[in-house]
């Protein structure tokens, strides 16, 4: 078998004491911002990528990565013992999480998914190391207005089937190729947007835009309203043991919300949070005995955790095989390859497979840590929920400025930081999307530059997004996304007209 | 007075700033050669998107408020957090790195309103330990613990 071949070779490149290490620390501060509640994986993956030039590029994503899936396994405890989501994606686990805690059955509730996490995981890891290279090597014959349009659409699914107005994620995410504008040109080599400011010719930095985005506008939303917590002591591993019907009960809801986590994950835009929400809905349907849920059934952790474990892997699957990021996380990650001198695409995984495969063998050793981080060591998990947010963001906020200044020394980096977080704060309070901002912004100049060659090639004749059969497709399926939202908003506009006051 | 605080007038504030923010790209992007689609210059782009940001921002005033608004701007944070970063962003390369930690650390200490004195120390500390651990010892960025400005 050519993968178990391809696997045992990038085992040899995970398995060195270096990337063991930083996969180790990579799972370890997942796990940590997992746990706390006001600070997510997208704000912390900003944080430690200056951290990251310092390594090795195999190092870097391996650590990178690493937070991105490590959190996902802390965000539930916070879910269960204080009905307080870790993460956006652990909102679900609260439903049934917490009334099991309340009944004495925290253990057995933080046991369970950590064993379906890493069920999920595991599921999400074989089907990436199966789907992405077929997907990469269908998609090496695609030209500039296959990337183009694959782009959009991309970027239009991801904004519209994020939470909230439609409208707005749109406009954010021209905002943010906008963003993607200042600097030199690529093609006429001419400096745009700069404004005389020398600093500005390699463009706004990624890490000051996405640490302001996300690190600095998540600490002015949770300074006064982040307060730390009293969890229940005293989780024994005896304690966590589940009860036969407890096991038996978890199979089903962890092998269909795996399915279900996989699925949604690899769709651009629709991440762990959407697939863990999916998932417990879809438990809801099929069960015999739907009046349990809400009340501590262990059905209701067992899918939704196993969901957005899964979708946290197939997430890869559109970034390693196309080079298209799925969501701001993502973006990040493909931002760092970038940085590292790395061209994302189909070319990715037959030009460095090496990279692809050690990432992959990285992703089972990741995952095994965290079961062990998560099961004998969840006491210690347990503590740290009780740091006090005032201690806890004098550090963050340190942290982001030294780290935004280390990039290139530059203190212009930490203005940019500055704006960046304030206009975030406030876009984020009047419900304006920010991740949609990233994706625009590091998928912008890529786009622009298709768009330029495919009009090139085809001697400025517009129809050629629609000749190629796969690009027709693809926009054919970006009009739809755009479309369908509108049909409701003016189906019920109707409606309301109709009805009488 | 009262209507600037509403929560629709803020939306329909921050959907005009946008419209705004729109406007200004394209009249920044009309600077640069717009080219023709066969060989689309530098301005081309600019203006596109500058334009769907301007149209977008406008529908949005008109819409004029939606629910996803629950409460406005918490101020003293957002004074706090900002002045702590320009502490930090005026005095590194100035004097140093150990009196620009200790001054943003004491400027976003007193954001929590129930910080006290001793707690403040104890706070300046522990994020003096790691700034100086990692950044200087560990990552050895370029700039001095202390500097005295010429």
């Amino acid at each position: 078998m050519e993968v178990f071949a391809s696997l045992s070779e990038g085992f040899d490149i995970a398995l060195t004491w270096d990337n063991l290490l930083f996969c180790f620390i990579g799972v370890t501060i997942g796990t940590f911002v997992g746990v706390l509640p006001g600070i997510g994986a997208l704000a912390t993956i900003s944080l430690a990528l200056p951290l990251t030039f310092h390594l090795d590029t195999m190092a870097a994503l391996i650590m990178l990565s690493g937070i991105f899936y490590g959190a996902q396994y802390g965000s539930s405890t916070a879910s269960i013992l204080l009905n307080l989501p870790g993460t956006a994606t652990a909102v679900v686990a609260c439903i049934d999480g917490y009334p099991m805690a309340r009944q004495g059955r925290a253990g057995v509730a933080l046991f369970v998914t950590a064993i379906t996490s890493f069920i999920g995981g595991a599921v999400g890891i074989i089907l990436l190391m199966t789907a992405a290279p077929v997907i990469a090597r269908a998609a090496l014959g695609f030209g500039a207005p296959e990337y183009f349009t694959i782009m959009l659409l991309g970027l239009v699914a991801a904004s519209s089937l994020s939470v909230g107005s439609p409208l707005k994620g749109y406009v954010m995410i021209l905002i943010g190729i906008a963003l993607g504008f200042v600097g030199v040109d690529a093609n006429s080599g001419q400096m745009r947007f700069a404004f005389g400011n020398h600093n500005l010719a390699e463009g706004l930095g990624l890490v000051a835009i996405a640490m302001g985005l996300f690190g600095v506008s998540e600490l002015l939303a949770s300074i006064g309203t982040t307060r730390a917590a009293n969890p229940p002591g005293g989780i024994t591993f005896r304690s966590m043991l589940p009860s036969r019907e407890d096991v038996r009960r978890s199979g089903g809801p962890t092998a269909r919300g795996s399915l279900v986590g996989f699925v949604i994950g690899a769709l651009p835009g629709a991440g762990p949070s959407i697939a863990s929400f999916l998932a417990y809905a879809l438990e809801t349907r099929v069960s015999r005995t739907p009046e349990r849920f809400g009340k501590g059934a262990v059905e209701g952790i067992a899918a939704p955790e196993a969901a957005n474990n899964a979708a946290v892997q197939s997430a890869f699957i559109p970034t390693l095989s196309l080079g298209i990021p799925g969501d701001a996380v993502m973006a990040v990650l493909l931002g760092a390859l970038m940085i590292h001198g790395i061209a994302p695409g189909p070319h990715f995984i037959a030009d460095q497979p090496e990279m692809f495969w050690g990432l992959i063998a990285s992703f089972w050793i990741g995952n095994l840590l965290l079961l062990v981080l998560n099961i004998p060591l969840i006491g210690l998990w347990v503590r740290i929920l009780t740091i006090p947010y005032h201690i806890l963001y004098p550090v963050i906020l340190m942290l982001v400025c030294f780290g935004v200044f280390s990039v290139r020394n530059n203190m212009t980096d930490v203005y940019i930081m500055l704006g960046a977080g304030v206009a975030g704060y406030f876009l984020r309070i009047y419900g304006y999307p920010a991740a949609p901002v990233l994706l625009g912004f590091i998928l912008g100049p890529l786009m622009e530059e298709h768009f330029r060659r495919s009009l090139l090639m085809a001697r400025g004749d517009i129809t050629v997004f629609f000749d190629r059969p796969i690009s027709a497709i693809l926009l054919a399926i970006t009009a739809f996304i755009i479309i369908i939202p509108m049909v409701g908003w003016i189906r019920r506009k109707r409606a309301r007209q109709l009805a009488p006051h | 007075m009262r209507s600037w605080r509403s929560l629709a007038t803020q939306q329909r504030l921050v959907a005009l700033m946008v419209a705004i923010g729109g406007a200004f790209v394209v009249w920044e992007g009309m600077r640069y050669s717009f080219g023709t689609l066969a060989r689309i210059g530098p301005g081309f782009l600019p203006v596109v998107i500058g334009i769907g940001i301007a149209a977008i921002g406008l529908a949005l005033v008109a819409r004029g408020s939606d629910v996803e608004t629950e409460q406005g701007p918490a101020l003293r944070p957002l004074i706090l957090v900002t002045g702590a970063i320009l502490t930090f962003a005026v005095a590194l390369e100035r004097f140093g790195i150990v009196p620009a930690t200790v001054a943003m650390t004491l400027v976003a200490a007193i954001a929590e309103p129930r910080v006290g004195v001793r707690s403040a120390i104890a706070i300046v500390a522990l994020v003096l330990a790691i700034a100086v651990g990692l950044f200087h010892f560990g990552f050895g960025i370029p700039v001095p613990l202390f500097r005295w400005p010429a």
